[in-house]
């Protein structure tokens, strides 16, 4: 029997490894790979596009805001364009906020994705009370281990951090993952599941949120209250994610700014846990050397009304109208 | 677990390098209870069945042989019915019971019943189908005395649950497998190798091919009707390459797998897309169940031997409940009815006097050609989620207009290219995996093409294999 031998396997995958790792170094020779086009998440991938079509049909935004979904359903770039507009800036500001994210996920996100598609004067990233507690890094986030959002990410995390760190400086790897379905490529949009958007690039978060809480108020998250204990303790990853965030802001060349997001009152205990949240926030951004904006102040019911809100952190369309327009104003001066 | 996974490859490492230090009864004991720890990922709740299809098997198989060694067929043959009827009884009240209950909740609408949503809501166990029928081959197999019972659960546990075939075959005849789960197994480095060769091409045929080919054609099966002719067409086409590459992707995984080992599973799949006729293909379309079809359904029905009338019967018959194994719908129902009557129609030609003239081109390229276009139309009924979808998708492929679709043949094509690669690769040399005997400048080259298009596919997660759902 003819016998077969592990050697042509073995020396096939060396040639691999480094017909990777130094074709993909070499920018005419990492052009004429299949352009990595990854299965982000559908959120992701609905912000990505819209981002990508702004900017081609626009030119450079001006202002980033990032964050969890609170940016995406409180910050309305229309209203802020026009309040700007009104006090003769012409300013455009795109709304990157993406859903279920923590700060440490939402600095790596802005490096990974839309600093690479955007190329913004100012990177706005707003935080909210229980984000400033969270313990979850980039490198632990089981919303990016667990393939919501980028595979190639995910192909290092499976074998735990230090690998993680590892396949991150491998090219190769980087580029594995990100290439499913690659052949595919230019028969976009490759993600089925993208939800549909409205005018604004919206999805159907904000209408959900509304009816949901309409029909079955039950099903929305009860309140667990932000106390004065719980915002004394440690910030542990938002430390990590200011550093990240201060380092990146140097490399590109962007002002990076921290700004706190209000929450529905019932969120918060007291009105003395917010305003400690507001400033520790704040001595924590000046620490790693961030611009620090608070345009809405430390009083907790500056966003009262119950018609603002969908749930208890995020807002109706009329709340983030609201929103919008007292950041646009109150901030100008400071653009 | 997925077996184009990374868990997947861990846990074979793992297993294979713990089964090779232990003696052969611990090496079956061991592989026993990895592999129901390994069905236990999929859904724990149902370990109690597979023992219970196992206890079905086992027990009836020692009371057979004991009834004809005593001379009492009658009671061999009714322990045989018993454990077979047991075993079917399974496989409709888990697999089927819904789906006759919903027919019959509707057909008693149309007659002005009630019909009140009424379901049983059963969940359909993974891998049902094909554990089932290795216990009904094997009881068969015992009382046709073509095997000697296994006086050892553990035995009969292994052959059914053996994990790189427990979820989805190659359906294992108990004549092949269970002796080499009663026979102690030698590690031979070339068994390793050619595993490793195997689930490299198992890998690209899965990764590379059918998940890319998925893409373009879920696409078009979601919605025919924002797609035009070309598009429609090319979706059907990647479907049929998806559906091969998938499946036999998934057998040279779970071959290789078994390599591992030290056993060998039967080949399912011989280059399908090449059969000269309809006959043909389904001696190399899903060999394992079109092979168990004939030797438990087909030839006990009387094959051909009660006249031509009962010979076209018997393989519409195979072949539709054939369909209906693939799942409780009438999709796949009509799906087997079609190659039921194909295969009818061919069996017509042959016997009339009307013969298409012969030569080497239709041998060697139109009728296989022919034979591609016919499975590949086929699998339209297969794939599509309802009858909805298939008028739309048929309206289509015949009045879709051609407007802005061109764009999809090229990545078309280049699925195309990558599926044949290995195919005519194992074609030409008659080897498989075709590395066989290949020169190593070639081997190197072969693996290095296959390896780099794994990477730049780089989806290993992503799509689950379609026959995980049968």
């Amino acid at each position: 029997m003819e016998q077969l031998s592990l050697k042509p396997l073995i020396l096939a995958l060396g040639l691999t490894v480094v017909t990777y790792e130094v074709g993909l170094r070499v920018p005419a020779l990492a052009k004429l790979a299949p352009k990595p086009k990854p299965f982000y998440d559908a959120g992701v991938s609905d912000r990505l596009s819209k981002l990508e079509s702004v900017v081609k049909s626009g030119g450079p935004v001006d202002v980033l805001a990032v964050g969890s979904s609170v940016v995406r359903t409180n910050i309305l770039p229309k209203t802020m364009m026009q309040v700007w507009s009104g006090q003769g800036t012409n300013s455009s500001v795109f709304n990157a906020g993406l859903s279920a994210l923590q700060p440490d996920e939402v600095v790596f996100m802005t490096e990974k994705l839309l600093l690479t598609s955007a190329n913004p004067k100012v990177v706005v990233q707003f935080v909210r009370g229980e984000e400033a507690v969270s313990e979850v890094t980039a490198e632990k986030s089981s919303t990016l281990s667990k393939g919501r959002i980028e595979r190639s990410w995910q192909a290092g995390q499976e074998l735990g951090d230090n690998v993680w760190k590892l396949t991150h400086s491998s090219k190769m790897a980087e580029y594995y993952g990100a290439m499913s379905n690659a052949l595919a490529v230019p028969l976009k949009p490759l993600n089925g599941l993208t939800f549909p958007t409205d005018a604004e690039g919206f999805g159907p978060t904000r209408v959900l949120l509304s009816e949901t809480r309409k029909i079955a108020p039950s099903l929305l998250e009860q309140p667990e209250c932000n106390t004065r204990e719980r915002m004394s303790g440690a910030f542990p990853t938002l430390e990590i994610a200011l550093s990240k965030a201060k380092a990146l802001a140097t490399k590109r060349g962007v002002r990076w700014v921290i700004v706190p997001m209000p929450e529905h009152p019932s969120k918060w205990k007291d009105p003395e846990a917010f305003a400690d949240f507001v400033g520790r926030l704040e001595a924590l951004a000046k620490d790693k050397g961030l611009e620090f904006a608070n345009p809405f102040g430390t009083d907790l019911y500056a966003f009262d009304k119950e018609e603002w809100w969908s749930d208890y952190h995020h807002m109706s369309p009329a709340g983030a109208e609201e929103l919008s327009r007292r950041f646009a104003s109150a901030w100008s001066s400071k653009y | 677990m997925q077996f184009n996974s990374l868990h997947y490859f861990g846990f074979l490492l793992v297993t294979a390098l713990v089964y090779w230090r232990l003696n052969f009864r611990h090496q079956n004991l061991f592989l026993v209870a990895v592999s129901y720890a390994f069905y236990a990922v999929w859904d724990w709740r149902f370990l109690g069945l597979m023992v219970f299809a196992t206890a079905i098997g086992f027990y009836p198989a020692l009371a057979i042989k004991k009834a004809q060694a005593n001379g009492n067929a009658l009671l061999a043959k009714r322990w045989m019915v018993t454990s077979v009827v047991a075993s079917l009884g399974t496989l409709a009240v888990f697999k089927y019971a819904n789906f006759f209950v919903d027919g019959f909740m509707a057909l008693l609408a149309r007659f002005g019943g009630s019909a009140d949503s009424f379901t049983l809501g059963i969940v359909l166990p993974v891998g049902i189908s094909f554990y089932i029928f290795h216990t009904i081959s094997y009881v068969v197999d015992v009382y046709q005395e073509k095997l000697e019972p296994t006086n050892f659960f553990s035995e009969l546990a292994l052959f059914l649950a053996f994990y790189p075939q427990l979820i989805a075959g190659p359906i294992a005849r108990a004549g092949s497998l269970l002796p080499q789960c009663s026979n102690p197994r030698t590690y031979r480095q070339d068994d390793i190798v050619t595993g490793i060769y195997q689930i490299l091409v198992g890998l690209f045929r899965k990764v590379v091919v059918a998940d890319s080919a998925a893409a373009l054609a879920d696409r078009t099966f979601s919605n025919p009707t924002q797609y035009n002719q070309v598009q429609l067409l090319c979706g059907l086409l990647l479907y049929s390459i998806q559906i091969y590459n998938d499946f036999a992707g998934y057998s040279d995984l779970a071959r290789g797998s078994a390599k591992m080992f030290g056993f060998s599973l039967i080949k399912n799949f011989d280059l399908p897309y090449f059969a000269q006729n309809i006959s043909d293909f389904w001696k190399k379309w899903h060999i394992s169940l079109s092979s168990w079809l004939r030797d438990y359904l087909y030839i006990p029905l009387g094959g051909s031997r009660k006249g031509k009338f009962r010979t076209y019967f018997n393989l519409m018959a195979t072949m539709t409940l054939g369909g209906l194994w693939h799942g409780a719908s009438w999709n796949f129902v009509f799906w087997g009815f079609l190659h039921g009557s194909y295969l009818c129609l061919y069996h017509l030609y042959k016997e009339s006097s009307f013969k298409l003239p012969t030569n080497r081109f239709l041998q060697e390229f139109a009728s296989p050609l022919l034979v591609f276009g016919l499975a590949t139309f086929t699998w339209l009924f297969f794939r599509s989620p309802s009858e909805q979808v298939t008028a739309q998708y048929l309206k289509g492929l015949v009045s879709g207009g051609l407007a802005g679709g061109v764009y999809w043949l090229v990545p078309t094509a280049i699925i195309i290219a990558l599926h044949l690669l290995p195919d005519l690769a194992q074609k030409l040399r008659n080897k498989d995996p075709f590395f066989i005997g290949l020169k190593p400048t070639w081997a190197t080259a072969f693996a290095f093409v296959m390896l780099v298009c794994l990477v730049a596919s780089g989806d290993l997660p992503s799509q689950p294999f379609i026959y995980f759902q049968f």
